[in-house]
């Protein structure tokens, strides 16, 4: 239980991708570091053992990111244990709560139903936020088989999600 | 395969019976990065309803939170939630723990700029003698409403700055400072082009907004779209209703969505900040406010978050203040933030 609280504060981070981009880009000298700094706090919050309540993950990542960026620049750093504790979201009624760990449940079979490499590909490009070349790379595939897989791939889960019924509530 | 096919737009669009090929190139295009993702997909889509379901569909997935929880899951826990996964080579050692950090030159990159002053407002003189021509600008703490002769209105923030210039082809508006919101009238003949730090954002007949934010240009689309051109040698963003943009010197822009209904914006008396860096956050402010206002460097990327009075700045900074724990002196020239 403790572990799916983690998975759906990285999720709401990674939902919020171009906020956390953006945050990243104001304070990055040149734009090759966005990606750099955006995977790494990522990565670290994933990796991260420290507790974490599903309160402001933005900020919290916002603050994750801040440090990546000021390692790199060797400038103060912030503690991140410093997280406001007034400003929690009002936290989604039960019901929504119900309703969305359903979702996640089906979500997760769909993604289960995918291939290997698909599969692989997917969660590279979408969990960790690795570029189609990155990927490529790490996979030993060609750029435009990545870009194929996560289409593909793209298309069996929202199938599937349509046949299990969700599929009026795409936004 | 089906192709242009005229659809019913009252009609619930079906995009499930589309071809597998259609499919796969919707989701192609809802994965691209912007500006492609918004131009490419607008060609391919159309007047075909299905099309734009189906991208919009694919879309729909990519950024569901409960989907990307579950992606997370899958990646987190393979073991776990997964036998067959394990098969698959074990994933690399995080790279953030094993990565050498280069050492980057630009320290002072991030070391945003002592102090930011902002609220100075000056009137630019109007050189331009034609007829069409004109300059209209509004006073610290109060919006203007200007009534334009083709019968577009433009609503002007507190403490900014506008000149119009109607030509046959052309109604040329120049945002010299501050925010504006416009709602234009239709007209084919003449596009509505306003112009502000190097951006330029055109509109056939529409409603939407303009905001200098330091050296940023945020650009709103409460209705219809836009067209905004940042770099010469890039082909423009497209902005539909609903998407808003934050435009950087020197970056790519992303598109984010608001929601145009909510009315949560100047023009009502409040402002929303979502982690605003208190630098913007205060830019804003200052437009309500006679004193010049002054943050000190080491609170100036500081997140704003919360619904603020606009016509009670000295308040809402105080408020802002209390909630980051942050020191303010004012007099009856300047407000300090230390």
């Amino acid at each position: 239980m403790l572990n799916k609280m983690r998975h759906r504060f990285v999720a709401k981070i990674i939902a919020q991708d171009a906020r956390l981009k953006g945050f990243i880009a104001r304070r990055v000298a040149n734009k090759g570091d966005i990606e750099d700094v955006y995977q790494d706090t990522l990565t670290k919050i994933l990796a991260s053992q420290s507790e974490i309540r599903d309160d402001k993950p933005l900020s919290y990542a916002f603050k994750v990111a801040q440090n990546t960026i000021t390692d790199r620049y060797k400038a103060r750093r912030v503690d991140v244990t410093e997280i406001d504790d007034n400003l929690a979201d009002d936290g989604p009624i039960l019901e929504d709560q119900i309703a969305f760990k359903h979702k996640w449940d089906v979500f997760l079979a769909a993604l289960k139903t995918l291939p290997e490499l698909k599969r692989e590909v997917f969660i590279r490009r979408r969990v960790q936020g690795q570029t189609r070349t990155e990927i490529a790379k790490a996979l030993g595939i060609s750029v435009k088989s990545v870009e194929k897989h996560m289409a593909s791939a793209l298309v069996k889960v929202t199938l599937y999600m349509d046949q299990a019924g969700f599929g009026d509530n795409d936004e | 395969m089906m192709n242009n096919k005229p659809t019913d737009p009252t009609s619930r669009a079906h995009w499930r019976t589309l071809s597998e090929a259609e499919l796969e190139t919707a989701a192609h295009l809802a994965l691209l990065d912007e500006p492609e993702r918004t131009r490419e997909s607008a060609a391919w889509i159309g007047d075909n309803a299905q099309r734009r379901e189906a991208f919009l569909a694919m879309g729909g997935t990519w950024s569901d939170e409960a989907m990307i929880a579950a992606a997370v899951e899958l990646y987190a826990e393979p073991n776990e939630t997964s036998a067959e996964i394990l098969s698959f080579k074990p994933r690399a050692k995080p790279a953030a723990l094993t990565r050498h950090w280069a050492w980057m030159g630009a320290a002072g990159a991030i070391a945003a700029s002592l102090m930011v002053a902002v609220a100075l407002f000056m009137m630019q003189v109007d050189t331009d003698n034609a007829p069409q021509s004109q300059n209209y600008a509004s006073l610290t703490g109060v919006t203007q409403d200007v009534a334009l002769d083709d019968g577009s209105h433009i609503l002007l923030n507190a403490q900014s700055g506008i000149h119009v210039s109607f030509s046959d082809d052309r109604r040329a508006i120049a945002l010299n400072t501050g925010q504006a919101y416009f709602d234009v009238a239709p007209d084919r003949e003449r596009p509505f082009v306003v112009s502000t730090q190097g951006v330029d954002v055109r509109a056939v007949g529409t409603e939407f907004d303009v905001e200098q934010r330091g050296q940023d240009v945020i650009v709103k689309v409460f209705e219809g779209v836009v067209a905004v051109s940042f770099d010469q040698s890039q082909d423009p963003m497209m902005l539909q209703a609903g998407q808003w943009t934050r435009i950087l010197p020197g970056l790519h822009p992303q598109v984010s969505v608001f929601n145009p209904a909510s009315l949560e914006d100047w023009r009502t008396g409040w402002i929303v900040f979502e982690d605003e860096p208190l630098e913007g956050a205060v830019e804003t402010l200052a437009r309500y406010t006679p004193q010049r206002i002054w943050v000190s460097a080491r609170h100036s990327d500081l997140p704003v978050t919360g619904r603020f009075r606009l016509d009670q700045p000295i308040e809402t900074l105080g408020l802002i203040s209390d909630l980051e724990d942050l020191e303010l002196d004012i007099t009856e020239t300047r407000i300090e933030i230390r």
